[in-house]
């Protein structure tokens, strides 16, 4: 199979989510072995001569496109190459994140004009199909975003809302003294 | 009977024979095998009724018949269950958890008030009988342990139960809550009510925003990727994160820890003043503990004494019990501890389980290292981009050498569009200096105070230069100002008005300020400050016209604090002139009775000044008669001498004081500036006003 090879994916239908429209999108076939799941469905598939694999868990239009994005970025040049990316990592080992990626991140994911949510649908998306070193790059966004920051600028950044009372937060903030 | 059948197929033949089924032996009557479920109940009853509550437990457990029969909680004595549950509670699966004596489970440290788990009723006491007195907070609630509205501390928190509604409030809640009357037929439901809501108050909550509603995996894993120090800031964000995040456990970072509790320690007398003593780190848990929480001899550990662990090896309770206890120990933990050594080429503390070049102290000095030279290089080329400007511009080729102007364009490109503040110039400033004495030529580099010392003088002379040449332009303004109020050569019939002059000073600086006594004050001072500055006088007369200009004023000004009535100020206006006349008129009297009356000068008090006194001793200075001047022509004549010599004009109609005129003025001023009383009152009612009067011959001497 050559290296230019397609395949297309089919995003989940919900018709009660307009931005879950089940849209179609055509990838380069080691772009998206990059993928455990769709490695383990494309293969499936071959035998099965299904020319669109479908996804089961609805990831929005514009998540998934960007993932794409993401993942024809990091196309990797041969399939031995690809073997190598999706050996088996250790855990908590950081990814070297490019300055593409990084402008990726900044201006699409969290950028202006993007979801609220958008990071974290990423990394979501990312866990379910099973792409190592995009989860590892959205987690290292999420984990820098918290560095050096004070409960509520955490709050404000993540939208977490406080759901102590004053005297709780008092007692936690008596707790947490010699943090600060 | 037997029955035979045979299957013939095609290929082969094979042939299966059915035989009937072996017969049966005959059971024999025998009795039935007893054994303790097939016991009596009443039998198993007595039975147990001499076990402890652990033995019936166990027993009930081994089948499906005494399971269904036994209840050791019904059966065994409260004494035995009792002491069960006290042993049960240093079980390894309830080290972090308590029993409560009344509903008998074993719970989190968040359902128990701060007494009913420290001290007597802790879970370490010897005296048991306090111990098992223990009761959750539920229980608590439902049995109206505490005092009605009585404050109850869970936590640090403080709680206040309410016995009618069965429900712990909490202090903002308390000032609005409306009770039910007491009701027996109620109460049973409200206090189930009131259990629920203490229980759905201690449940885990709802999650609500994105990051909680991920999976915990994928929270997990943000975890680990973030540092220490975020992770306790993360845990105090909401209730979610504050009852699952455990940044101890979380955070895979064994440096990130270390490093963290060695950056508060750092600063610990900075943000505790004063409890120096009475704060130390545990490097089990990482966190920073007080006295408190250790044992004595771990408390006085020092953080060298560890043999190979950087920081110390201090531990709190909990890790000690965690590390050391022969039951209750955490193997795996111990080993975790075990494995966190100094790094021999940082000398941070890493986990030897980890190949040494991922030493993450190692990795941030390499990263810190390569910033720095980062910042040197670029500061370098700066240097070196500046340094060919500085030779161009001291260049002796070059002309028109612009200092000024490249020192504005470094001002501009430090501010970048910030606020013009007096922080910021002084930053501005000092970054100029520095550069200036780094980067400007010297002949060689020995020469530390060279050219870029020179240069540095230049500008602050040139800034100076700039103030004194402002202060010059406007005291100019100033000068043409006064130099017209006190010109002689007003055109006649034009009144010099010096009054008007500083009103008009001082609407101008009041204009826009709320007239209060602090605005006044300063008004008067710059005022004063201007006049002495600014009036006409010789170089060497420091307290000349000046002064005399001040205190001029500031007679004027007590004149009109002294009248008070604003209508008796218009009407002493409009009636200026009667009024001077009939006072002229007194002073004339006053004068004559005077002389008339030695005994008056010989009873010691000084007679009061007048005019003609003044006028009389300005004219013998002046060495002019007035006496004999009798008609109008002549006093117009005399007055007009004596106010050209005060005023320092010579009968040439040269300008510039006279001498006559500057000792007058000398003696007016050594008056007022020695207080000398007799002089003083003698010239204390000469106005400017006067001399003009009499100059224009409008008052009588």
């Amino acid at each position: 199979m050559t290296s230019n090879a397609t395949i297309q994916i089919q995003n989940k239908l919900n018709e009660k989510n307009e931005s879950v429209s089940g849209k179609i999108f055509t990838i380069n076939r080691l772009a998206a072995m990059q993928s455990g799941v769709i490695r383990v469905m494309a293969q499936c598939c071959e035998l099965d001569e299904i020319k669109v694999i479908p996804l089961h868990v609805a990831i929005p239009d514009h998540t998934l496109g960007l993932i794409v994005e993401w993942l024809d970025h990091h196309k990797p040049a041969t399939d031995s190459e690809l073997a190598e990316d999706t050996q088996s990592s250790d855990s908590y080992k950081r990814v070297e994140m490019t300055e593409w990626d990084q402008k990726f991140f900044d201006d699409k994911v969290t950028g202006a004009g993007s979801n609220d949510e958008g990071l974290l649908r990423i990394i979501f998306a990312a866990n379910y199909l099973g792409i190592e070193n995009l989860l590892d790059m959205g987690v290292q966004v999420v984990a820098n975003m918290l560095k050096g920051k004070s409960a509520e600028e955490i709050r404000y950044i993540l939208k977490i809302q406080n759901d102590f009372t004053p005297e709780e937060e008092e007692a936690i903030r008596a707790e947490n003294n010699w943090t600060e | 009977m037997s029955t035979t059948a045979t299957i013939t197929s095609t290929v082969t033949t094979t042939t299966f024979t059915i035989s009937p089924p072996p017969p049966q032996p005959v059971p024999v009557k025998t009795a039935p095998k007893l054994t303790l479920p097939s016991l009596p109940i009443d039998v198993l009853f007595a039975l147990s009724s001499h076990m402890d509550y652990a033995s019936i437990m166990y027993l009930s457990q081994t089948c499906r018949s005494l399971y269904s029969t036994l209840n050791a909680d019904k059966l065994a004595s409260l004494s035995s269950r009792q002491e069960f549950y006290q042993k049960a509670e240093h079980f390894p699966q309830h080290a972090h958890e308590y029993v409560c004596f009344t509903c008998w489970k074993f719970l989190p440290v968040t359902y128990f008030g701060d007494t009913q788990r420290t001290k007597r009723q802790g879970k370490f006491t010897k005296r048991e009988k306090f111990r098992q007195r223990r009761v959750c907070f539920p229980c608590a609630a439902v049995n109206r342990k505490y005092q009605h509205m009585m404050p109850v501390r869970k936590l640090g928190v403080k709680y206040y139960p309410c016995h009618p509604c069965g429900i712990f409030l909490l202090e903002n809640e308390k000032e609005g809550h409306k009770c039910y009357p007491r009701d027996d037929s109620v109460s049973l439901s409200r206090t189930s009510e009131g259990k629920d809501s203490v229980e759905n108050f201690l449940l885990p909550p709802k999650k609500e925003s994105p990051f909680e509603r991920l999976p915990l995996d994928l929270q997990k894993k943000i975890f680990g990727y973030s540092q220490y120090g975020d992770l306790l800031k993360l845990k105090q964000t909401s209730r979610y994160f504050h009852q699952n995040l455990n940044p101890g456990r979380d955070c895979p970072s064994i440096f990130s820890k270390w490093n963290f509790l060695q950056e508060v320690s750092k600063d610990k007398n900075r943000r505790r003043p004063g409890h120096y003593e009475t704060y130390k780190s545990c490097h089990g848990c990482f966190r920073v503990l007080g006295s408190g929480m250790f044992y004595y001899h771990q408390w006085w550990l020092s953080d060298e004494d560890a043999r190979d662990r950087p920081g110390g090896s201090r531990k709190c309770y909990d890790c000690f019990r965690d590390l050391h206890h022969p039951l209750l120990k955490d193997k795996e933990r111990l080993e975790r501890f075990n494995r966190g050594k100094a790094c021999q080429w940082c000398d941070c503390l890493r986990d030897t389980a980890e190949r040494e070049e991922d030493c993450e102290g190692c990795v941030v000095h390499k990263v810190k290292s390569e910033g720095r030279k980062r910042v040197r290089d670029a500061r370098q080329a700066q240097r070196a981009e500046t340094e060919v400007e500085i030779y161009i511009l001291w260049s002796p080729d070059e002309e028109n050498t612009d200092i000024a102007g490249w020192f504005g364009e470094v001002e501009t490109e430090v501010l970048g569009g910030m606020e013009l503040t007096a922080r910021v110039e002084d930053k501005v400033k000092r970054v100029r200096r520095r550069n200036l004495w780094e980067w400007a030529p010297r002949p060689s580099v020995e020469d530390k105070e060279g050219v870029g010392e020179v240069l540095d003088g230049m500008f602050f002379r040139m800034e100076q230069e700039k103030v004194r040449e402002a202060r010059l332009a406007e005291r100019a303004v100033v000068q043409e100002e006064i130099d017209s109020l006190l010109s002689p050569s007003g055109e006649e019939g034009e009144e010099n008005d010096f009054a008007a002059w500083f009103r008009g000073v001082e609407e101008e600086v009041v204009t826009e300020w709320e007239e209060t006594g602090q605005v006044q004050t300063k008004v008067k001072w710059s005022r004063a400050q201007k006049m002495w500055e600014w009036s006409p006088r010789r170089e060497d007369d420091d307290g000349g016209i000046g002064l005399c200009l001040e205190n001029l004023w500031f007679r004027m000004e007590q004149e009109v604090d002294d009248s008070l009535e604003e209508e008796a100020m218009l009407a002493l206006l409009v009636d200026e002139g009667a009024e001077e006349v009939s006072a002229n008129a007194e002073r004339k009297d006053q004068s004559v009775s005077v002389e008339e009356t030695p005994a008056a000068v010989a009873d010691g008090v000084p007679a009061e000044p007048t005019v003609k006194d003044s006028v009389e001793v300005l004219a013998q200075a002046t060495s002019i008669d007035v006496a004999m001047a009798t008609a109008d022509e002549d006093k117009e004549r005399v007055a007009e001498a004596i106010l050209a010599e005060a005023l320092g004009a010579d009968n040439d109609g040269e300008a510039g004081p006279s001498v006559v005129g500057q000792q007058s003025m000398q003696a007016v001023v050594n008056a007022e500036y020695w207080n000398s009383q007799a002089e003083a009152e003698l010239f204390k009612n000469i106005t400017t006003d006067d001399l003009l009067r009499v100059g224009m011959g409008t008052l009588e001497v």
